[in-house]
């Protein structure tokens, strides 16, 4: 049994009508970003060179191409920072509902925080963060 | 619940183990742990418990959990024989391997559809790596990729159902979709469309025709030890996950799905041992047999009979060990090349008396021949097909074990082949000769007595 409002979905019956207006929004959606696609490309100024088609114009003339092996390192750490990133995301909804939650909030908290903790360990044990 | 747990910490445990360089341990730390969750998971017999309503970890979630524990433990040991040179990553390895199992015991037990997704996504995710765990060989990454590939394409298909299912009747409980599906005398095109999309991402999954192109190609590619894996615990966690939904929510609209899972359990069955004839690689005959196996795993989920349980489970049983020494073999013969024609096993009969047992066994019992498991695997899941009228499914399943004879007799007729040089005496270690008598014998008893296993799951 989930926390879901279930009595007000069983309420709403499912016939085709009901999604009428979820239709009307999804055709407004794409009719807008169409238009706007449109009219820009109608209205706007065309000056075609080869410096305006480069895919950094910010002055300095690009080197080589972009498709770089680049070292392992870089692809690590930023895993490693999404990781570590993401859990502090839990925090903010059980940090402004700290009082309600009680003791068993803050248990719960603490096993969250702890396999993370280990997950930590593994990686420094892994030599995950030797850079060398 | 207390098998959850325990497998899950003893996952961690052995990740540990290893991230500390403690490889002496690992395995003893390992079976020790996969007997202990053996234990309590056979002590929850009776003991049907609901839990938030996410879990029901009843007899069925009891039975098949146990089948899985047992083909971990012996594909563990076979581990100890396959990694015995090779120090770097095997904690990894087998931890990878028990949190697939945390995967499949969630699969078997769910009672809410989140819970189902979670399960397959916590097997998915790790079978992943394992398939690409051979990490500078080629074809394992090939596999990884592939296997990634289409495993989340599948899980998409099965999402999309979940989701329409939850618009219509408002919640992932399966007895809720239950109650609807029994309490309406029309259901809306929305969920009719959510049943079929369930089914596809399941046919996936198990790899069944015409979702079973991964099959061959990831089997192949994947290191032998894992393809075992493969064959056996998540095709045991796949079919056992997939009865269950359609038991519980949707037998009462069968006229929905009935005639699409009848094709494809027919075209399964014969695509498979077809296919399966053509090959001369070992592994990929193996792949294509299983894709056969899944085939006749469908049959009792077309029935859906109070028969159907036992039967997926006594099959599941019987192929699982029949299998897992069919590997076991072919590891034993290959060792560490990637090249396994079916002309390797030539020669075998003279020096290894055990192997060829073990492979003469496994065969048979695939191949259906009384008075071995696989025979009354066949047996139960026709019985069961009969009992609802199936017939022309049934001789189609027929006509496939006929054909499948021909390539599980090939491995068998070349062991005793002498016009080639024997095979040297392959050496085992404990471990490995104790996987083969394990198969050997189990594959007899159970079916000589097949009352052991036939009526677990259903009470």
């Amino acid at each position: 049994m989930l926390g879901f409002p279930r009595s007000e979905l069983q309420i709403m019956e499912v016939q085709g009508s009901e999604y009428l207006p979820l239709l009307i929004q999804l055709v407004f959606a794409f009719g807008f970003v169409a238009m706007v696609l449109i009219i820009t490309h109608l209205i706007g100024p065309k000056r075609k060179s080869a410096k305006k088609l480069e895919s950094f114009e910010c002055g300095i003339e690009s080197q080589g191409n972009a498709r770089l092996p680049f070292s392992i390192k870089y692809f690590l750490t930023a895993i490693l920072f999404v990781l570590f990133d993401v859990e502090v995301i839990f925090f903010y909804p059980w940090a402004t509902n700290f009082r309600e939650f009680g003791l068993q909030g803050f248990i719960a908290m603490f096993i969250f925080v702890a396999l993370f903790l280990l997950g930590f360990l593994y990686l420094f044990r892994k030599k995950a963060f030797t850079w060398d | 619940m207390t098998t959850l747990v325990l497998l899950s910490l003893l996952g961690f445990l052995v990740l540990f183990l290893g991230a500390f360089e403690q490889k002496k341990a690992i395995l003893p730390v390992v079976i020790a742990g996969l007997s202990a969750a053996f234990v309590t998971n056979a002590l929850s017999w009776d003991t049907s418990q609901t839990f938030y309503g996410m879990m029901r970890y009843d007899n069925y979630a009891v039975s098949f959990v146990g089948l899985m524990i047992f083909s971990v433990l012996m594909i563990m040991l076979l581990a100890s024989y396959h990694f015995r040179n090779e120090d770097s990553h095997i904690a990894d390895i087998y931890a990878l391997m028990i949190f697939t199992l945390v995967g499949g015991l969630v699969m078997v037990s769910y009672a809410s559809l989140v819970m189902l997704f979670v399960g397959i996504e916590i097997l998915s995710i790790a079978l992943y790596i394992l398939a690409g765990s051979r990490r500078m060989n080629l074809s394992s990454n090939e596999a990884s990729l592939k296997y990634f590939l289409m495993g989340a394409f599948a899980s998409g298909f099965l999402l999309f159902g979940i989701t329409l299912m939850y618009g219509v009747t408002g919640s992932f409980d399966l007895l809720v979709i239950s109650d609807y599906v029994n309490g309406n005398e029309e259901l809306p095109m929305l969920f009719i469309t959510g049943v079929l999309l369930i089914l596809i991402g399941f046919s996936f999954k198990i790899g069944a025709v015409p979702f079973h192109f991964w099959t061959p190609d990831v089997y192949q590619g994947t290191p032998t030890l894992i393809t075992a894996f493969m064959a056996t615990v998540v095709k045991t966690a796949g079919i056992a996950a997939f009865f269950h939904l359609f038991d519980i929510c949707f037998s009462a609209i069968d006229g929905v799905w009935f005639n699409i899972l009848w094709v494809i359990a027919a075209a399964t069955i014969l695509l498979g041992n077809v296919s399966a004839v053509m090959q001369n690689e070992a592994k990929r005959m193996l792949a294509w047999s299983s894709v056969a196996h899944a085939g006749y795993l469908l049959i009792p989920v077309l029935a859906l009979n109070e028969l159907s349980a036992s039967a997926i489970f006594y099959y599941t049983a019987a192929y699982s060990v029949a299998s897992i020494s069919a590997f076991a073999v072919l590891l034993g013969i290959s060792q560490f090349s990637n090249e396994m024609p079916v002309d390797q096993y030539k020669g075998l009969a003279k020096n290894n008396p055990i192997m060829t047992t073990a492979l003469v066994i496994a065969m048979f019992s695939l191949a259906g021949i009384p008075p071995l498991a696989g025979f009354f695997g066949k047996y139960f899941v026709f019985v069961t097909a009969m009992e609802s009228n199936l017939n022309i499914a049934v001789i189609i399943a027929i006509a496939g074990s006929l054909i499948g004879i021909y390539y599980y007799f090939k491995p068998v007729i070349f062991a005793f082949n002498q016009e080639v040089p024997p095979i040297e005496k392959i050496k085992g270690n404990a471990a490995f000769n104790f996987v083969l008598f394990a198969g050997i014998i189990i594959s007899l008893i159970i079916g000589i007595f097949p009352d052991l296993l036939a009526n677990l799951p259903g009470n």
